[in-house]
């Protein structure tokens, strides 16, 4: 019978700088323990990718390469699969979240990001040249952080693997020294509207709470007392971890989040 | 019957307001939309009830009566907010509505959303349950048509009826005047709601990076509310965006 899978992307890399910057990726454990109890609980395959096909994961980062190994990997392991979801690993799920897989609709399934839009903007006027002076609709850009396919999708993904391969220079030009906002989300975001793939943007808000910090999403009700739950919790099903003005900030607050509540995942 | 745009600028309510918004600036961007899709502006210049009575925000809700009143004929009517300049290119939202009460969500703080939803449920709508938070609308910019006339009666209505808590709340608590309570009034009467995207009514531009001496917030929508508290103040905001953009 085909199962609904959730791609968990959690590759921690070797390369000593990035080990650095990320506080040696120990955020991930956090989301993986959280992960693997929501699936346990909605019946859904927990698929954790945590080996890249790429050996050289400074070379070729996770954020590319789970779009290249999602299908193969799932598909090696003999899975029989309805829908995928993949989702970063910078992410924890709240313990009581729905199953967000009965909300998609066979298209590919996306949130518009619209928490930094000066960011949004560099990044796509930074690739237009590359793209062919392209008219991208920034209204319709997507955040790459969780996606829902099923198997229609492969062929995109697919394609998406050989433009990366065969650009793969210009690519890494524009990523590290050009444009510097992203590492796949532009490309991916061009790409789509390019191919005309459609996308499903009804999925719920509370299914990604972005930049926790810009959106005043830790506060809680001071002033009726109540209920000093923090907004994000009592609103919210996944939060994303992005956003903050230090990279170490992240495995800071989803420690403290994990700790204070993670008797809700037994 | 011609659709209308109906903008609340009563001078005089609230004088440093008026210091601080172009009104002017918007009430002409609003015109050239309306030439434009042949709509009709009409501008609220008088106040219905004395302001320390009623805010100007729960003022607008007479907005059918004041057309009507004026003799004036409608299909849908917008009210938006004067802190507003509209893209001289912007499409024609009236056509996007299938004749439904219309908002943008309210984009932005969500401690201040979220408080004021919880603040009103429990002093106002103590009946009431919450509703999702996704699908609270802004109240600057919001569309109704004829049929949505008794809804708007009871709305003013309500308002008379507690008026004594609803100014202690707003007066107290600093959670806005209008905005939740006709959020929870267009559910307890089921009024079905379309939420129209962000570029319709974009809000809080600071917090979204997207307001700067570029005009990039132009690029990125078509109706510009200049309100989250920009810095200096909405007017510098409106002329600069206004002589860029017309």
């Amino acid at each position: 019978m085909k199962k609904n899978v959730l791609f968990w992307v959690g590759i921690k890399s070797e390369d000593p700088h990035l080990r650095e910057k990320h506080g040696n990726f120990k955020y991930l454990d956090i989301s993986k323990k959280c992960w693997e109890y929501w699936c346990n609980k909605n019946d859904v395959i927990f698929f954790p990718y945590e080996k890249s096909s790429e050996p050289d994961t400074s070379a070729h980062k996770a954020t590319w390469t789970r779009w290249f190994d999602v299908f193969d990997q799932i598909e090696a392991a003999d899975i029989d699969y309805d829908k995928i979801a993949v989702i970063d690993g910078s992410t924890i799920v709240h313990w009581d979240a729905p199953n967000f897989f009965e909300l998609a609709q066979g298209q590919v399934t996306a949130f518009r990001s619209l928490e930094n839009l000066r960011w949004i903007t560099q990044s796509v006027d930074g690739y237009k040249e590359f793209f062919d002076n392209y008219e991208f609709d920034l209204k319709k850009y997507i955040s790459c952080g969780f996606q829902i396919f099923d198997k229609s999708h492969k062929n995109f993904l697919q394609e998406l693997k050989a433009f990366y391969y065969d650009n793969y220079n210009q690519i890494m030009d524009l990523q590290n020294n050009k444009v510097g906002k992203g590492t796949d989300q532009p490309v991916y975001n061009y790409l789509l509207q390019m191919k005309g793939v459609e996308v499903n943007t009804a999925l719920p808000a509370p299914f990604m709470l972005t930049h926790l910090y810009r959106f005043d999403w830790f506060q809680h009700n001071w002033q009726l007392g109540i209920d000093k739950t923090p907004f994000f919790l009592k609103y919210g099903y996944i939060y994303f971890f992005s956003g903050f003005p230090n990279r170490g900030d992240r495995y800071n607050i989803m420690n403290q989040i994990w700790e204070a509540f993670k008797n809700n995942y037994k | 019957m011609k659709n209308i745009v109906f903008i609340p600028a009563v001078k005089g309510s609230d004088p440093k307001r008026n210091a601080e918004v172009a009104y002017d600036l918007s009430i002409k961007s609003w015109s050239h939309f309306c030439k434009k899709n042949d709509c009709e502006l009409f501008i609220m210049e008088d106040l219905v009830h004395d302001y320390d009575e009623m805010k100007i925000t729960w003022q607008r809700y007479y907005a059918l009566d004041i057309l009507e009143h004026n003799n004036v004929e409608y299909d849908q009517v917008l009210i938006v907010d004067g802190d507003t300049i509209v893209h001289p290119e912007c499409p024609n939202f009236f056509n996007l509505t299938e004749h439904k009460y219309c908002g943008v969500h309210n984009y932005g703080s969500m401690d201040w959303v979220l408080r004021s939803m919880e603040n009103y449920n429990h002093y106002v709508f103590k009946q009431e349950s919450l509703f999702p938070y996704y699908e609270y609308i802004n109240g600057g910019f919001q569309i109704f048509n004829k049929k949505h006339k008794s809804f708007l009666q009871e709305v003013t209505k309500f308002y008379w009826l507690n008026k004594d808590l609803l100014l202690h709340i707003q007066n107290n608590l600093w959670l806005g005047t209008d905005q939740t309570p006709i959020n929870f009034l267009l559910r307890i009467h089921d009024i079905d709601l379309k939420i129209l995207p962000y570029e319709f009514n974009m809000q809080d531009m600071h917090r979204f990076e997207v307001l700067g001496e570029d005009l990039l917030h132009t690029r990125h929508g078509w109706i510009y509310h200049f309100n989250g508290g920009v810095k200096p103040h909405p007017k510098a905001w409106m002329e600069h965006t206004y002589k860029n953009l017309y």
